[in-house]
């Protein structure tokens, strides 16, 4: 198994990064960066934490990525397109690579479970037909398969954020960005999203999961990019949290 | 655009109607209100200018000659005079004619036939009455005819047509300027209840920002709602005014329908209504859709 795991990360050391950052900078206000001079990659099929304190700049990250704010300085590319050169009107495509799950999951509370991850899928058009078979599939992957009908306040932390899961799974999307998607969760729950987060990873899709928990980091053993103070400050390939450079 | 996401547009329109019923109610309401008032206007502006062209086939002008003028004279008068534009029709008056008419307007009876029987006293009165097709222009014609060579003198007849027609344009000013202003405020209203929903939803906006929405998919749901809430607002003063106006119509016929010499007469139901009804619907349509627009540029920003 070992040497096809070799021969797997030769592959994809050979592969163009599915995410790349170069000195990339944002400043909200004029000298103040919130990120600076940022670099990193990310290839595809890689699991990534981005750790670092309230204000070091993970936020502004991740609205990077997902255009939808501009880099002051620097250059962001996803699956090789360039962000800042991309059309506005072609924001929806790249936001439809990207699944994102949230730490106070953003559900609609007025639709149940099914409602909820079909929303994914009535927003890019699908038909009624690819709805019904995509959405028990995606749901019995994050294992709620008996909780169709549940309304979200029906349904405990750890299951509002199997929810979101699924919604940001279900249109298929390249990479998975969780954004402190533990961060209102107890242990047990963390750990089983997590643990959830790891089986699409394998699946092959790209997550980076933006943290503090560092339990988690520590036990997990994956990439890990940290911030601080708007700077990258260590990335480590099989790190914990307080991994030096 | 596919036509599930009309009909889901469509769908998610109509229940944010619901959702923010007061507002929607508040909007509908207003713009009902303008409307009533609009039609009201219209109504007024509408046959005062058909009692106006009515009376404008009855302006005429009389144009006597100079003693003694011959007829070659008396023809080139009518010539130039028909050359106008504003001249719809010119009518020798002999005479004989001008007697009997005399006599038709002042209720003679046989006595003063009788009077006048061998002699003529209008016998240097034979003239011209000239039929106009814009009363506006009666002045201009008539300095016009005074300079022509062989006319004595030329007399107005009452202006009742050109009265009516300066009154109909200051109804329309007055009419314009309200229904602007009640435009503004509908417009504004609707703009409200947009913003209303566009709170009411912020949640459900970011997350279909965050999973690849398109900006139309966004702003549908919204354009429905207002452009509903216009058309609404619309249908409603046309079915509460339709049985008005007929009764207002059937009023006028009934009692006044002999003032002004039969000409004050009300334009039927359907013929109001037929240019009515979309002009309504249209300003309905146009303020929900305007007032949507601008609440969306401002409130969700693209992308």
């Amino acid at each position: 198994m070992s040497e096809y795991n070799d021969i797997l990360n030769q592959f994809r050391e050979e592969e163009p990064p599915i995410i790349e950052l170069e000195g990339v900078s944002k400043a909200y206000q004029k000298d103040v960066d919130a990120i600076k001079d940022v670099s990193f990659s990310i290839k595809k099929g890689e699991f990534v934490f981005i750790v670092g304190k309230s204000g070091s700049g993970k936020s502004t990250l991740i609205k990077l990525l997902l255009r939808a704010i501009s880099p002051t300085k620097g250059k962001i590319y996803v699956n090789g397109r360039e962000l800042s050169r991309m059309h506005r009107t072609s924001i929806p495509k790249l936001r439809r690579k990207i699944g994102v799950v949230f730490q106070d999951f953003k559900l609609l509370n007025d639709r149940n479970v099914f409602e909820n991850v079909a929303f994914a899928q009535r927003v890019i058009e699908k038909s009624a037909r690819e709805i019904n078979r995509n959405v028990p599939a995606v749901l019995s992957v994050v294992g709620l398969s008996d909780k169709y009908n549940s309304l979200p306040n029906e349904l405990s932390g750890g299951e509002k954020q199997r929810v979101a899961v699924a919604r940001a799974l279900v249109n298929n999307p390249m990479i998975l960005l969780a954004d402190e998607p533990t961060g209102n969760l107890d242990p047990k729950n963390s750990w089983e999203i997590m643990t959830l987060l790891g089986e699409i990873n394998k699946r092959g899709t790209t997550v980076i999961v933006v943290t503090h928990n560092e339990e988690i980091v520590n036990v997990m053993q994956k990439r890990v990019i940290k911030m601080e103070n708007g700077h990258l400050v260590s990335d480590v390939r099989k790190g914990g949290y307080e991994n030096e450079t | 655009m596919k036509l599930r996401t009309l009909v889901y547009s469509g769908k998610q329109g109509v229940k944010s109607i619901y959702r923010n019923r007061l507002f929607s109610l508040a909007a509908i309401g207003t713009i009902t209100a303008s409307l009533i008032l609009f039609g009201f206007f219209f109504f007024i502006t509408e046959n005062l200018s058909h009692i106006v062209d009515r009376l404008q086939t009855e302006v005429a002008v009389s144009v006597f000659f100079e003693p003694g003028a011959s007829d070659e004279v008396v023809a080139n008068i009518k010539t130039q005079i028909e050359s106008r534009a504003e001249v719809a029709e010119v009518v020798y008056i002999s005479p004989e004619e001008a007697l009997e008419i005399y006599k038709e307007n002042n209720n003679q009876g046989e006595e003063f036939s009788e009077t006048f029987k061998d002699v003529n006293p209008l016998e240097e009165y034979d003239s011209y009455t000239v039929y106009l097709n814009d009363v506006d222009m009666q002045e201009s014609l008539v300095s016009y005819i005074e300079r022509l060579e062989g006319v004595r003198t030329v007399k107005n007849n009452e202006n009742v047509a050109k009265n009516f027609s300066v009154f109909n344009s200051a109804v329309g000013y007055v009419c314009t300027a309200i229904i602007v202003l009640l435009i503004g405020i509908a417009t504004f209203l609707i703009s409200n209840t947009i913003s209303t929903g566009i709170s009411v939803r912020a949640g459900e906006i970011e997350i279909m920002k965050n999973i690849g929405a398109t900006d139309f998919f966004i702003r549908a749901p919204f354009l429905v709602e207002g452009i509903l809430i216009g058309f609404l607002g619309a249908l409603v003063p046309i079915g509460i005014l339709y049985p008005i106006y007929g009764r207002i119509e059937g009023f006028v016929a009934e009692k006044l329908g002999n003032t002004l010499g039969g000409k004050l007469e009300f334009l039927p139901v359907g013929e109001v209504f037929g240019k009515m009804v979309p002009i309504m619907l249209a300003i309905g349509v146009g303020i929900g859709a305007i007032g949507t627009m601008v609440t969306l540029r401002k409130k969700i920003r693209r992308y």
